[in-house]
């Protein structure tokens, strides 16, 4: 093969694989941000509600969907760990929670993200940081039907990935 | 009139002189770097735990595989400050003299000249906030500085082979010790054996030139890489970050990280230094203008990358100047996933899918600056150098290390614009002379750009 050709096909691959690369990241990140996963409610280990401290602020219905606002937290719920770096010992929240939608023995797990609320660790004045317990969450027009007869639940993960479902009564 | 051996030595005693020079000149520059923060609690790491051995075991099932740099801090600082001055202007002399031997100047430039254009590079390009964080504070100085230059070290006879020179026995001693101090520095050990592995296979399949030592060299870096960074003081340190720095860092998946990484390494390098991009593209061109003149398609491709990165250029300095988002800025955003919307603004996405692509073409285009003549080390460093500022988004501590991460980037990105100037350098005394075996077994010598069949270019004859 002459070697300008086996040049541009080199060139030409390496643009290729990283366009393919990105636009799989990116599709991949679309899905997450977008698509609802469905589960049976007895797949989950069921937590009592009464030991959390939530808020839903905002529900907002748009063309495009659904967004639910608020902040979710287990009062108390702390990780102790040894920094070495600064010689000190700490503890710290773990934040790991998907809203979620149940209707009829199913658990809608709704794309979150987490987002910083230190007015929430105001609020809460118990010593705690809870820094990232605010959360926004995306409801699909196609869920619309679910959020208006279904309750309302928060799936949690801990650092060992266990996870708990708590809720709303 | 000199003898040739009294000329010799004469030239020796300059460049004894001038390294003793920038010797001492490093030396009083490291005297000010003073213990802060992490240093202090290194400095008793013997007292706490008893003895060294105790330390160690502590620290590589608690804090990470960093053992043989931080051991060596550790055991430094029980020693009086000017020692680690010491040895620290000595690593900086290290890292110039072999980044001047990578970069590999020809015989364009005096290599003093190389040293110090090399040395105000860094000082100059790479940010203030960078340089405090990575190299002016003891306990990242060992990783970011020592380790940089172990990298340097350890893929030099790698290099000397894909430039079809030899490299000595004392090249690879000093290579197996930097390997095995850079494998333990996650960050260094991975931009390392990702050299090894790509000039390794560079220097087997397209060199033809197999050699057994750089085999196990490679494969002992991999390994050692991997070997310290499943020590398990590396996932406990790692957890111990989301708690103490950012809780909600399990929730994001393995490509919103990849994603994540993209954007701090692009938005970082872009930010700070827009200048070396607007120079890889304007080299390309440069090439593709003077080397391949009938070539159509290679001369597209250099004006796409210089218009492309020019305006990067103007639009991120715009920024800076203005202190206000410059109108044409959304063509260079990057999305960030730590945010709280939904969905995928199909604009950005497309503006994204054309960034990372550019990125790729120049990468990729920094191969073949010259007919005829594939050149991987820009290609390693540059591409190397933005995955060494990717990996951070693998990490909880992405905003709390602050600019610190990215000296490696930055570093090898400036070496990318060094080896690219000297490729692409009309006239330079590249050696191009490939030595084989004919069919007969004897040794044979060739010229790789003007011996080969079909070859339009003569670099010679010029």
């Amino acid at each position: 093969m002459e070697k300008r050709t086996r040049e541009l096909m080199v060139i030409g691959l390496i643009v290729i694989a990283a366009c393919l690369l990105i636009f799989g990241l990116l599709v991949r990140y679309r899905q997450e941000n977008t698509e609802v996963t469905v589960f049976a409610e007895e797949e989950f280990d069921k937590g009592d509600i009464e030991q959390t401290a939530f808020n839903i602020e905002a529900v907002n219905t748009g063309e495009n969907g659904t967004l639910i606002s608020g902040w979710f937290l287990i009062p108390g719920l702390t990780y102790e760990y040894y920094n070495y770096g600064n010689d000190r010992h700490d503890s710290g929240v773990y934040a790991n929670m998907r809203l979620c939608l149940l209707n009829e023995g199913k658990v809608y797990v709704l794309p979150t993200k987490l987002e910083d609320r230190p007015d929430v660790t105001d609020v809460m004045d118990d010593g705690i940081d809870y820094r990232d317990c605010g959360f926004q969450s995306f409801v699909p027009p196609a869920c619309s039907e679910t959020m208006e007869n279904g309750k309302i639940g928060f799936l949690t993960r801990d650092p060992d990935g266990n996870e708990t479902l708590y809720i709303e009564e | 009139m000199m003898t040739r051996a009294e000329k010799m030595t004469g030239k020796s005693k300059h460049t004894l002189a001038f390294y003793t020079l920038l010797y001492i000149c490093f030396f009083l520059m490291s005297s000010v770097i003073v213990n802060k923060n992490d240093d202090f609690v290194f400095m008793k790491g013997i007292e706490q735990f008893g003895s060294f051995t105790g330390w160690a075991s502590f620290f590589v099932n608690n804090w990470g595989g960093r053992i043989i740099p931080q051991g060596i801090l550790v055991l430094l600082l029980q020693l009086p400050g000017f020692v680690f001055t010491a040895v620290d202007a000595a690593m900086w002399v290290i890292l110039l003299i072999y980044a001047c031997r990578i970069c590999d100047f020809g015989k364009r430039f005096d290599h003093r000249i190389e040293t110090v254009l090399l040395a105000i590079g860094i000082f100059t390009l790479i940010p203030a906030a960078v340089l405090t964080g990575a190299v002016f504070w003891k306990c990242a100085n060992i990783m970011y500085l020592w380790g940089t230059a172990g990298i340097l070290v350890a893929i030099y006879p790698l290099v000397c082979q894909a430039r079809n020179s030899s490299y000595t026995r004392k090249d690879l001693i000093l290579a197996w010790i930097a390997c095995i101090y850079t494998a333990s520095f996650e960050q260094g050990a991975a931009f390392m054996s990702g050299a090894l592995i790509l000039l390794f296979l560079f220097n087997s399949f397209v060199k033809k030139h197999f050699d057994k030592h750089m085999m196990i060299l490679t494969a002992a870096g991999i390994i050692l890489t991997a070997f310290f960074y499943k020590l398990p003081g590396n996932a406990l340190r790692s957890q111990i970050e989301v708690y103490g720095q950012m809780p909600k860092y399990d929730m994001y998946s393995a490509p919103d990280k990849l994603l994540w990484g993209l954007w701090y390494a692009v938005e970082n390098t872009e930010q700070f230094m827009p200048l070396v991009f607007l120079a890889l593209s304007g080299i390309v061109a440069y090439c593709a203008f003077r080397y391949r003149k009938e070539d159509k398609i290679f001369r597209l491709i250099g004006i796409v990358l210089f218009v492309y990165f020019g305006l990067c250029w103007i639009v991120r300095t715009g920024s800076v100047i203005s202190g206000n988002a410059h109108p044409l800025g959304f063509i260079y955003t990057m999305i960030t996933v730590d945010n709280v919307t939904f969905g995928l603004n199909l604009r950005e996405a497309l503006c994204e899918t054309i960034h990372i692509a550019m990125y790729a073409l120049l990468g990729a285009s920094l191969l073949y600056l010259r007919p005829g003549k594939t050149n991987i080390l820009p290609f390693i460093t540059f591409f190397g150098g933005l995955a060494t500022m990717t990996a951070i988004g693998f990490s909880p501590t992405i905003y709390a290390s602050g600019a610190r991460p990215q000296f490696l980037g930055d570093f090898f990105l400036l070496c990318t614009v060094f080896v690219s100037v000297c490729d692409a350098a009309e006239g330079s005394d590249f050696n191009y002379t490939v030595v084989t075996k004919n069919v007969n077994g004897e040794d044979v010598q060739y010229n790789e750009v003007t011996d080969h069949p079909g070859q339009e270019y003569n670099v010679h004859g010029r």
